[in-house]
């Protein structure tokens, strides 16, 4: 696998990464609950992290959030998705390595954990206050059950022969 | 760690959070006073026990706000110039743990209880 085909399935893995947070964006949330959504680009962090690695991984999550937050105008959410991003990254990285590739809906929940903690963290260091702390309950419950969600349509992705010739490298 | 391991700690970590979202609910604050923080600076207190009439309130600038309504019975945001208006859907909050909070307009409403009882714990 040459390098021009390597950046240009990533690039494309990149776009629609930013398509499905750009609409995710748009869908009106379920629950009164700042911070809460389906976190649905992750599904292709966690697809560039299992199929090509870490660093890739990296690559396509700071574009996507880079862009993401520059086109939806919010440089507020810029720093929140930053943060739990790479929360969320660190964490799938340090158990697809103890792991390996089986509990992919374990980590795409530990994932989704760490990213929730991650924005209550910033969120408390922006608004100076630990009140938000009482946010965390319901942010772990929607973790879990978000991240069962990503993890499964996650599985199915790779396991599907004709994505999977489309997909990885 | 095997998958039983894992499903475990899933469970855990979900009873937890149920039991603590409970826990948070049922908690009431007692002599509520209203605190709103904008950009994470203290800018307004208000004691709802001594607001007579409910009246409307505007936090911002011209471009980005918040309209709140405080009356005696609770503390709620109307309108808001964000753009996933969470904060309008959070309802009226009156003796609650959990504030109202907008991250785009970075403003924060929480309740506090204000506390009478220095004296009766300095008995001799």
């Amino acid at each position: 696998m040459n390098s021009v085909n390597k950046i240009i399935r990533l690039s494309i893995l990149s776009t629609i990464a930013l398509t499905i947070f750009m609409i995710e964006i748009q869908i009106p949330p379920l629950v009164p609950i700042p911070g809460i959504k389906l976190g649905l680009a992750n599904i292709i962090t966690l697809i560039v992290l299992e199929l090509y690695g870490t660093k890739e991984a990296m690559i396509v999550l700071t574009i996507r959030i880079f862009l993401g937050s520059m086109f939806s105008g919010q440089v507020l959410s810029f720093l929140y998705s930053l943060t739990g991003g790479m929360l969320c990254l660190g964490v799938m990285v340090f158990l697809i390595k103890i792991l390996g590739k089986g509990g992919i809906c374990f980590i795409s929940i530990s994932g989704a954990i760490a990213h929730n903690i991650g924005q209550i963290l910033i969120a408390m260091i922006i608004f100076q206050t630990t009140s938000l702390i009482y946010y965390l309950p319901i942010l772990l419950i929607s973790a879990v059950i978000t991240g069962t969600f990503t993890g499964i349509v996650d599985k199915y992705m790779i396991n599907n022969e004709v994505l999977k010739k489309v997909i990885s490298q | 760690m095997n998958k039983r391991f894992q499903l475990g700690l899933i469970f855990i970590i979900l009873a937890i959070s149920i039991l603590g979202y409970f826990l948070i609910h049922n908690k009431k604050i007692e002599n509520p006073v209203v605190k709103i923080y904008k950009n994470g600076e203290l800018i307004k207190s208000i004691d709802l026990s001594k607001v007579k009439d409910s009246y409307e309130l505007k936090i911002g600038d011209k471009i980005h706000y918040n309209l709140i309504s405080v009356s005696r019975n609770g503390v709620k945001v109307i309108d808001s110039t964000c753009h996933d208006k969470v904060c309008m859907k959070t309802g009226k909050i009156h003796d609650s743990l959990l504030p109202i909070a907008c991250l785009p307009n970075n403003l924060l409403i929480k309740i506090e209880g204000e506390r009478h009882d220095e004296f009766d714990t300095r008995t001799y």
